[in-house]
């Protein structure tokens, strides 16, 4: 059945074939592209040009183009998070703050408001149906290229007003697809990493506008002094290149980070081995979970097989530290990764 | 149907405009190079001369102080200039960002508003000394419509110092008599918003007031404008203003009875519409309004949707809703209201009035009653 559809197309190619796709599938289909970023940026959802790419392809598509501004909230919800994380020692994922607080949130919203029924997104991810009937986020039918994981937050209400037809497809399928129809983006390269912070400068550069970095010191488990970092803001859990602490016996990772005395503690990586992660601010697909699940603790790690208690996962078998701020989600435990659709997902303390 | 009310952004080209143009585009034998000494070339600079003639009696100039350029953005770049020391330029904070961006780059002084919008000449007075080198304030402002103290704001800098006044009249042009309210050594006007193509303007330099050109190469408009002149757009450009010179009072008496017209019935049929300025205060083409409980964007996609078309504050080069400078430099909150700016022009009529306040009407009840559901 036809649907009045709103979709969010960033310029790349991957929302251009979802829009593409919304066309030929018969639904009244509008473009629009959020402005989120104001600052520099190497390209990623934000600049100008990308804003003209999407533009150019609605034109294509003969379909209407708009662009909202979410900048402020963007600031609010993505950025200055991002820095506050760094800041007391964590690894935050901003496309997943982005998902959560802009896309399938605020965007959601504003397209209920102007009167469409669902939106679209260019994202690698499928919405199923259970046997209950509610919905279920799997996994991407191109499973490197699968962004489940930073899509986990979807509920109920957001999975039922939302489509996801680039899901369905694998990336050469899909360049091909664009490639078919003359898309003016067949070709574009795809974005990588942060969408505001620049190759060149890098987050340290961004970080030390935002406030500066904090030099520290590098102890062993006995508290000996075996080094110093120069911005212990860019230390992350696990990290073993950039320590610059010779005359060990074993390689040495980064075992913690205490912001507060400017403090990173190392270790070989048996030091580094947990049985057991904590967690805040569980989302659940519909209702909460308890017991076994795949859990997923990086946007390309594995889901490793574990149990959910309360505030707890206990690792099946011990596994290196999850990064504090980085979000663990808990996957269906299914043998094919087509199957594994997600449960919720929370924040790593 | 639909309503077009945002002739402040672009007014259609009227019928004398497009008269006057057509043959310089159609006729191949009316082509030539203005520079050029043949016939043609004679005849094309004739044309140059009877618009530049026509340009200098609606601002009251010579002939000679018009330069004709690209358009107002070209010329209050040029007015302002370029590598001046910090402080020499006092500008007011409401300006258009052609006259506040490359000043802020030099360090200029900005002069406040009052909560009206307006640049007082008392607050431009102690901003002024030795090193003023311009002060620029604009005639009309683009957003508000507010009508800025030109004269007396020109009376002070004079009386002060050497320094030169520029004001941008882009706005001004369609509804004011600039050479009574205008007298300024620089002055910036546009053709494409009373009816002339778009991408065609001039700056006027009274008194052999110092410029230096930002294109040269060429000789062209006495050395103060470098490159082929486009005749027909200034051919264009003239025929708009005659016309608009022409039918002034007729033409102001209809868009502003046009204008009460769209404010009552706004005003009546939404609750919590307030007028930004008073009537007094501004030209009677631009209306400025704020809606309460409504956001800017969803607004005007819904406006669009029904094919009114009209403006919030600025928009970006994106074409993203960016934050208004004029109206936080007036200090007015936005955070919980839609600004909305409804400009009328030449070509307005009775019916898109109707169109635009049902349309309005229509979208804002829509819009508070789905805020209020998800509330």
């Amino acid at each position: 059945m036809a649907e009045r559809v709103l979709v969010a197309m960033s310029g790349g190619v991957d929302s251009s074939v979802a829009a593409a796709l919304m066309v030929e599938a018969g639904h009244e289909v509008v473009g629009v592209t959020m402005k989120l970023w104001g600052g520099e940026s190497d390209s990623g959802c934000c600049s100008v040009s990308d804003v003209d790419d999407a533009r150019w392809v609605a034109a294509q598509l003969d379909i209407e183009h708009h662009v909202f501004n979410f900048g402020e909230e963007f600031l609010e919800h993505v950025v200055q998070p991002f820095v506050t994380t760094h800041r007391s020692g964590g690894t935050p994922n901003p496309c997943i703050e982005c998902n959560r607080h802009i896309k399938f949130d605020l965007f959601l919203d504003r397209a209920r408001v102007l009167g469409f029924e669902r939106i679209v997104t260019g994202h690698y991810a499928r919405i199923v149906t259970t046997a209950d009937g509610s919905r279920r986020l799997a996994r991407g039918v191109d499973h490197a290229k699968d962004q489940s994981y930073v899509l986990h937050m979807l509920d109920q209400a957001a999975l039922a007003r939302t489509i996801l037809p680039v899901g369905e497809w694998t990336k050469p399928d899909l360049r091909d697809a664009a490639h078919a129809r003359g898309l003016l983006t067949a070709a574009k390269p795809d974005s990588q990493d942060v969408c505001f912070i620049t190759k060149s400068g890098g987050r340290e550069s961004f970080l030390r506008d935002r406030g500066g970095l904090t030099p520290g010191r590098i102890v062993d488990a006995a508290g000996r002094e075996v080094g110093t970092v120069e911005s212990t803001e860019l230390v992350t859990i696990g990290q073993r290149k950039g320590l610059n602490v010779s005359g060990m016996s074993e390689p040495q990772f980064v075992v913690d980070v205490d912001r507060t005395e400017s403090v990173v503690t190392i270790g070989p990586r048996r030091d580094l081995r947990v049985e057991e992660s904590r967690f805040v601010d569980p989302v659940w697909a519909n209702l909460g979970h308890t017991g076994p699940a795949l859990v997923q603790a990086s946007a390309h790690g594995e889901a490793l097989p574990a149990v959910v208690h309360g505030d707890r996962v206990v690792w099946d078998q011990p596994r290196d530290r999850v990064a504090p701020g980085q979000s663990l989600v808990f996957y269906e435990a299914a043998p094919a990764l087509a199957d594994q659709t997600i449960i919720g997902g929370a924040i790593a303390t | 149907m639909s309503a077009y009310l945002d002739h402040a952004a672009s007014s259609p080209l009227r019928i004398e405009a497009l008269d006057a143009m057509m043959p310089w585009l159609e006729h191949h034998d009316a082509h030539a190079n203005p520079t050029a000494s043949h016939r043609r070339g004679r005849r094309a600079r004739q044309a140059l001369d009877d618009a530049r003639a026509i340009i200098a009696d609606s601002v009251g100039c010579g002939r000679g102080d018009v330069v004709f350029t690209g358009g107002g953005t070209e010329s209050d770049n040029v007015a302002v200039g370029r590598g001046r020391p910090p402080g020499a330029l006092v500008v007011g904070a409401t300006e258009h960002p052609a006259v506040l961006e490359p000043a802020q780059r030099q360090g200029a002084k900005v002069a406040p508003v009052n909560d009206a919008g307006i640049v007082d000449a008392d607050t431009v007075e102690p901003l002024l000394d030795d090193t003023t080198e311009l002060v620029s304030v604009m005639t009309v402002n683009n957003e508000t419509g507010v009508i800025q103290p030109i004269r007396e704001i020109a009376e002070v800098v004079r009386r002060r110092t050497n320094a030169l006044v520029h004001t941008d009249a882009v706005q001004a042009l369609p509804w004011l008599d600039l050479a009574v309210h205008a007298p300024a050594d620089l002055l910036s006007v546009t053709g494409h918003k009373l009816g002339g193509p778009q991408g065609v303007g001039a700056l006027v330099i009274r008194n052999g007031s110092d410029v230096e050109p930002l294109l040269v190469g060429g000789g062209q408009e006495r050395d103060r404008r470098a490159g082929t002149q486009n005749v027909a757009g200034i051919v264009g450009f003239a025929a708009a203003v005659q016309a608009s010179a022409d039918d002034r009072a007729e033409r102001l008496a209809r868009i502003d009875a046009l204008a009460t017209a769209l404010l009552d019935g706004v005003t009546e049929a939404i609750s919590g519409v307030e007028r930004t300025v008073s009537r007094d205060v501004r030209v009677p083409g631009i209306i400025h309004l704020t809606i309460d409980g409504v956001q800017s964007e969803p607004l005007l996609f819904l406006l669009d949707d029904a094919d009114l078309a009209c403006s919030a504050a600025s928009s970006c080069a994106s074409g993203a809703q960016g934050a208004s400078h004029v109206l936080s430099a007036m200090g007015l909150d936005t955070a919980n209201c839609a600004p909305l700016r409804l400009s009328l022009g030449w070509s307005t009529t009775e019916a898109e009035i109707d169109e635009a306040i049902q349309t309005l009407t229509q979208a804002v009840t829509t819009l508070r009653e789905r805020a209020a559901v998800h509330g």
